[in-house]
């Protein structure tokens, strides 16, 4: 009998204790099995452009951060569009309806250096198929600095120039940007991001040459001459061999520099890559 | 009143049992002295039905403005697949872009032949079988308070939908006059669709979904177009891919 009391007794503060009313909430620190601050990363992407309307990008780019604090990095990129070419779609519109975007929608980027804040405020994990557990992290950054960028003058169905390009100089460029980062192990990281690349269209020279240069060029090369009285910088021989093709160059970029426009671009970029943390 | 000798010690035994088995529930700390914690999903799909209900915006047709709605219902066999059907209806246009492109169409000429612009499809309507298979779960804290849990998924599917095609730069009307309006074709077809997405879960019922996804079928365009005669010229095939954004709720039940 005392044995059974005893047993009751116990099960019953058991018991208690599993049914008490005022339920505590706990907060689990669960401490990260490594941290960043202090570290180096080394980023590697593949990059194309999401809303090709009248411009397709695609490229590589190389990032450097270093990591200020667990959720704050600087960082330094370089990108390199070896794809910078009209859409289908604006070279479909030129061809068959004999139309063309302005100078500022069709402004390319060849490539870019730009300099910048990394924050990841959010931070989480996830599993897969029930499976390994991975960390993440949610980000977002922000940069200035400056691009390479050229316009394109002859569409790829010109039987007799292919497609070609004018030299626009280099301008200052921006980017926000937002993203995913899944730590595959204590050094690698995989990105997934999308990043918007802001930069003014304003063109206002080809090749070095304005408006009124390139009006030269046209008439002189239809003549089979060199023009004469251009303005300082402008090469008339960026636009192709004498004759037909300098003039049909010219002859293009004097169209797009025409109305000139101060529009800012909005190229939207999808970057997914790789990182080493060091 | 007490129990009779003989279920005494049987009886002591399985309160003993409830008494361990209620000290078994609590944590187990491990060897560093951190709590460990069994990771599993908090919320559950298995056997579950799901109603949802989303808006879409077509993000690669710039001749087309296309913003409509989904509806879907499926069944989660297990965690992490998902089988249902989708009926979807669009809101579809020709674009700003294509109208003045239309404005700026040069004067038709006898004897003058063109090619119609590509891409010009209008999805308006359609119905799929779709299957979803979500191998990641997970969470992420926002503010270090609020526990979002989530899952990605990929989709695919098959159907058929409804697709109108306005020319832009074809008119349909013979002759070298001003264009009053322009060819025109409607057609049911074949469609399949892949995609991806991510659900967070307000909670155990309401989940947000947002995916993206592309609609691929078999389309034409002309080549060939006496431009003053609408009935000449050739179709051209080629595979159309419209792709859409989509934001939504669903309901599990």
């Amino acid at each position: 009998m005392r044995t059974f009391l005893a047993a009751l007794l116990i099960g019953g503060a058991a018991a208690a204790q599993q049914a008490d009313p005022d339920a505590v909430r706990i907060h689990v620190l669960e401490q990260r099995p490594f941290t960043e601050a202090g570290r180096w990363e080394l980023t590697f992407f593949g990059s194309t452009q999401v809303n090709p309307k009248f411009t397709m990008h695609a490229g590589l780019s190389a990032e450097v951060a270093y990591h200020l604090r667990e959720n704050l990095a600087a960082q330094v990129g370089l990108w390199y569009f070896p794809v910078s070419v009209q859409s289908t779609l604006s070279e479909e519109l030129l061809t068959k309806a004999r139309v063309a975007p302005e100078s500022a929608e069709a402004l390319l980027v060849r490539g870019a250096a730009l300099a910048g804040l990394e924050l990841m405020p959010i931070y989480g994990k996830l599993n897969v198929f029930d499976g390994k557990i991975l960390r993440l992290g949610i980000y977002l950054n922000g940069g200035l600095g400056a691009a390479k960028t050229r316009l394109q003058l002859r569409p790829s169905t010109d039987p007799g120039t292919g497609r070609t390009f004018g030299d626009t100089g280099y301008r200052p460029i921006a980017s926000l940007g937002a993203g995913l980062r899944v730590f595959l192990s204590e050094r690698v990281t995989m990105r997934l991001e999308l990043r918007d690349f802001a930069y003014s269209g304003y063109v206002s020279r080809v090749n070095g040459c304005n408006h009124a240069d390139v009006v030269k060029i046209e008439a002189a090369e239809a003549g089979g001459q060199t023009a004469t009285g251009l303005s300082s910088g402008c090469d008339e021989r960026a636009f192709g061999a004498p004759g037909t093709q300098a003039q049909l160059n010219a002859g293009a970029a004097k169209d797009l520099l025409a109305r000139p426009s101060a529009d800012v671009i909005n190229n939207l970029t999808f970057q997914g890559g790789v990182s080493w943390l060091f | 009143m007490l129990p009779p000798k003989l279920f005494a010690a049987p009886l002591a035994a399985f309160v003993a049992c409830v008494a361990l088995a209620a000290r078994g529930e609590e944590v187990v700390y491990g060897p560093d002295g951190a709590p460990t914690v069994v990771q599993g999903k908090l919320h559950s799909m298995t056997g579950l039905w799901e109603a949802g209900l989303s808006f879409g915006i077509a993000m690669n047709t710039a001749l087309v403005d296309q913003l409509g709605g989904l509806f879907s219902l499926s069944y989660h066999p297990n965690e992490w697949l998902d089988l249902g059907g989708e009926v979807l209806l669009n809101h579809a246009s020709l674009s700003s872009l294509a109208r003045n492109t239309r404005a700026d169409l040069r004067p038709r000429s006898p004897g003058q032949v063109g090619d119609e612009i590509a891409n010009d499809n209008q999805l308006r309507a359609g119905a799929f079988a779709v299957g979803r298979i979500a191998p990641i779960y997970g969470k992420f804290n926002l503010a270090s308070e609020l526990r979002v849990h989530f899952q990605a998924f990929l989709l695919g599917g098959a159907g058929a939908a409804q697709v109108h095609r306005e020319s832009v730069n074809l008119c349909a009307e013979p002759g070298t006059g001003a264009c009053q309006s322009f060819q025109q074709s409607d057609k049911v077809t074949g469609v399949g669709l892949v995609g991806g997405g991510f659900r967070f879960y307000f909670n155990q019922r309401w989940s947000l979904r947002t995916e993206v996804r592309g609609y691929l079928f078999r389309s034409s365009y002309k080549r060939g177009n006496d431009l003053t005669d609408p009935s000449t010229g050739a179709q051209k095939p080629y595979l159309a891919a419209v792709a859409t954004f989509g934001a939504g709720l669903s309901f599990l039940f």
